[in-house]
């Protein structure tokens, strides 16, 4: 069993709809995964603006995983199941 | 080659005519030459020079080492090795000052795209408004 560990923040700003949207598909893809080594933070932006401009966050949603930037805006679910598959 | 009267360096570059007399008496610019009335007829050298120092006193560095740092700017190759020194010494309080004006442009650029992006109204500017509420 793969133990490799994941870590997935969502950055999003109040009233951002695009960014539930974001949060649903991030869910949506770690239960198609099915492991339990994938975990996930929702953040709002304005909460934590200096951690999301280290990461270089410029635009909500953004995906970050494991520390890096990986998508601005959604991904579609294919795209983003592949990202984390190639993780494991 | 182009001649500027002092009028004229003042308007183009937002300096008064005293200060661009002042660097003159202080020796930052060497002496301007005069036309056969007296009148300083400064030239694009003058002008770049002059724009140099507009640059480092944005930097609040001080008439002193700005003088320093002309002298560098004039003979790189055989400037003293203090010029040198604070020469590095700047370079490095630029190369700092740089990475903080990235990082706020960056988060400006971030609370901006927020605003544009929201279909409510702009998050940064309630969030404000709650904090100052409490």
């Amino acid at each position: 069993m793969n133990k490799t560990k994941i870590n997935i923040k969502i950055f999003c700003a109040p009233n951002c709809n695009r960014c539930g949207r974001a949060v649903e598909l991030v869910q949506d893809v770690i239960k198609d995964i099915g492991i339990n080594t994938i975990h996930w933070r929702k953040i709002n932006v304005i909460d934590e603006i200096d951690y999301a401009v280290s990461l270089g966050i410029h635009a909500t949603p953004s995906i970050v995983i494991n520390e890096n930037l990986v998508f601005t805006a959604s991904p579609n679910k294919q795209t983003l199941k592949k990202t984390i598959l190639a993780l494991l | 080659m182009k001649e500027y009267r002092i009028g004229d360096v003042s308007k183009q570059l937002g300096l008064s005519t005293d200060s661009l007399r002042y660097y003159e008496k202080i020796d930052l610019l060497k002496k301007i030459p005069r036309n056969e009335s007296g009148i300083r007829l400064y030239s694009d050298k003058h002008l770049s020079i002059l724009k140099f120092i507009q640059r480092a006193q944005k930097m609040n560095f001080t008439l002193a080492e700005i003088k320093d740092l002309l002298q560098m700017r004039e003979d790189p190759q055989h400037a003293r090795t203090e010029v040198r020194q604070l020469t590095y010494a700047k370079l490095e309080e630029v190369e700092t000052h740089l990475q903080d004006l990235t990082t706020l442009k960056n988060e400006l650029t971030l609370l901006i795209n927020l605003c544009a992006g929201s279909e409510d109204g702009c998050p940064i500017i309630e969030n404000i408004d709650s904090e100052t509420k409490d």
